[in-house]
């Protein structure tokens, strides 16, 4: 094969993948019945979830009022002081658009009462315990409810690492885990979440001026191509060089994902019996649901 | 109750047809909870019997579901089990397909799906072809089976393929060969890939296969695939019944739960079968003696491959 025909395959490839369309309709339906039917199944009506501003929670807060009705969904809404106030905003905006529930919390009280113990604590470990905090506060609320937590991570951020386990990567179920970033934006456009939410800059929002695309050092149109080809089609390292993707890059993108996989997995349990779980007590969730 | 949906009255035409109203009960099980799927399928029975069907066909494992892991033994059947003697009862007047876990006398648990009429047991296919990779997990539930055979029944001659069974063509050209008209392909396939605008993917490879076949085949394939939610998968639904020559006659919606009744006519092969002879000059020696060279050679060079870079044996 000459270069200029490899060149042109190559590029070929790395086009079709820019050029794929979400089905945005089948993709509501399913993830809309899916809610709906996971809810249903374990006996309950209503869903809460952490409503940040960000388009991910906007998408799921979307998706579960179309699934259970908007009066069947309750988001929190839980600045810490040094949150950007346009977070909350955005969250606002989705509460009255959706016509869902919701409720501020502040968590900053909570918070700091904890790191006054910790006065020199680093931003993530504050970030962390943020993120629990809300969690903490999630799963008391679902329980007064008689709600499901909704999870809101993406599979970009579940792939490379970038939440707090136990924290914002903890839920009942997650509509939106298998929908790269790239995706939930083209999903969250076709289901009509407000434009100035999808557009903005993502962000984590624990200290002002904070987005995730500095922090991680790529942006997401490009980690979502790589994991595309890496997780999806499943290339090798030195096939996704070749397909023109930056060495330091892939070794980053690769290294994140193996370190992480501790946040995608349930904890685990040293095994002693002849039957154990995790280990060959094997059971589906909704066994008899 | 599953919601009722019928594509068309019998007409008085019909009768002078080799009409068959076929009822695709598009289910969703509940997982391991056998009493609770039995109540569903007498349900869709009576419903589809009030619609003049002569046929009522579930999905694989519609009396279980599907991701059944360490319940298999817990909901497996025998034949003289009760909830299955209710439903072989229940085949008077209506035929009834269903998906079951069946135990063998010797407590191996198969993947079967039994096709009943007048009371009795017609047929039981144990699936083949049990998917173990990916997502799929069935080599470790269950014992294979062995056969692929069509059977006479009251409308026909039938074969069945359960899910997996399809994605080998062999089992489809026995069952050809075997002198089916209609192949009922009894499935619970989760939808993978809706990353695209078209249909998504794997559904879009399943009409294609079942279009294929039953060009290729001259005979009917009738699709039955679950829908509703387990731990995540989503199944897709979509069943439907394609007449000879790809002619997609009729498709149930996608991910929605219902009693789907679609009216066919049996001539259909004939006339096909008419205009495409491809099955009269099928050659079954050559293919017989082929497929025997093939597992000769195999045999012989099982056992002496070269690692050292020389070609492996297939």
């Amino acid at each position: 094969m000459s270069d200029t025909t490899h060149g042109s395959m190559l590029e070929g490839l790395r086009q079709s993948y820019r050029d794929r369309r979400l089905n945005t309709d089948l993709l509501q339906q399913v993830l809309v019945g899916f809610i709906r039917e996971e809810v249903h199944k374990v006996g309950r009506q209503d869903a809460v979830l952490g409503l940040s501003g960000g388009v991910d929670s906007a998408l799921v807060a979307y998706l579960a009022a179309r699934a259970l009705g908007p009066e069947h969904v309750t988001a929190f809404i839980m600045p810490y002081r040094t949150s950007n106030p346009q977070s909350a905003a955005d969250a606002e905006l989705v509460v009255r658009e959706t016509g869902i529930r919701s409720q501020v919390i502040d968590i900053t009280p909570p918070v700091d009462a904890y790191f006054e113990l910790f006065p020199d604590a680093s931003p993530l470990r504050r970030g962390n315990k943020m993120a629990r905090e809300r969690m903490s506060i999630l799963y008391d609320q679902s329980s007064v409810l008689g709600a499901l937590v909704l999870g809101t991570s993406n599979k970009t951020e579940l792939f490379l690492g970038y939440g707090t386990i136990h924290g914002d990567l903890a839920s009942a179920i997650n509509p939106i885990g298998d929908l790269y970033k790239t995706q939930v934006w083209a999903l969250s456009r076709a289901a009509g979440v407000p434009a100035r939410i999808v557009e903005k800059h993502p962000s984590a929002d624990l200290w002002a001026g904070q987005t995730d695309e500095a922090e991680l050092g790529f942006t997401y149109a490009d980690v979502d191509e790589l994991l595309h080809f890496l997780i999806e089609r499943r290339y090798h390292h030195e096939e996704l060089l070749a397909l023109g993707f930056d060495a330091k890059f892939v070794a980053r993108v690769e290294e994140l994902v193996a370190r992480s996989q501790y946040k995608r997995r349930m904890p685990l349990i040293a095994k002693v019996s002849g039957r154990s779980i995790g280990h060959d007590f094997r059971y589906a969730r909704d066994w008899k649901r | 109750m599953m919601q009722l949906k019928v594509q068309e009255k019998p007409t008085a035409t019909a009768a002078r047809l080799r009409t068959l109203r076929i009822a695709l009960a598009q289910s969703s099980p509940k997982l391991g909870d056998v009493a609770a799927n039995l109540e569903q399928h007498l349900e869709s029975i009576a419903a589809a019997r009030a619609q003049n069907a002569a046929l009522v066909v579930f999905p694989e494992l519609s009396l279980t579901g599907y991701q059944l892991k360490d319940l298999v033994p817990d909901v497996a059947l025998r034949g003289d089990a009760p909830a299955f003697r209710q439903l072989v009862d229940a085949s008077r007047g209506t035929s009834v397909a269903f998906g079951f876990v069946e135990e063998s006398a010797d407590h191996r648990f198969f993947n079967s799906y039994a096709f009943c009429e007048n009371g009795q047991v017609v047929h039981v296919h144990r699936k083949v072809y049990l998917p173990t990779y990916g997502l799929f997990e069935e080599g470790r539930l269950y014992a294979a089976g062995e056969h692929f055979r069509a059977f006479p029944t009251r409308h026909g001659r039938f074969g069945v393929l359960v899910c997996e069974d399809v994605w080998h063509p062999s089992s489809m050209y026995i069952l050809s060969q075997d002198g089916a008209e209609f192949v009922i392909a009894a499935a619970a396939s989760p939808l993978r890939g809706a990353d695209t605008s078209g249909e998504p993917s794997n559904v879009d490879v399943w009409t294609t296969a079942l279009k294929m076949y039953s060009q290729l085949f001259g005979c009917f394939v009738v699709l039955a695939n679950r829908v509703g939610y387990e731990d995540g998968l989503g199944f897709w639904g979509g069943s439907r019944v394609v007449a000879p020559g790809g002619r997609v006659a009729f498709e149930a919606p996608l991910f929605e739960s219902g009693l789907y009744v679609c009216e066919v006519d049996r001539n259909e092969v004939r006339r096909y079968r008419v205009s495409d002879p491809t099955l009269r000059s099928e050659r079954l020696d050559i293919t017989l003696a082929e497929l025997e060279r093939i597992q000769r050679e195999r045999r012989a060079r099982a056992g002496v491959r070269d690692l050292a870079g020389g070609e492996m044996a297939p």
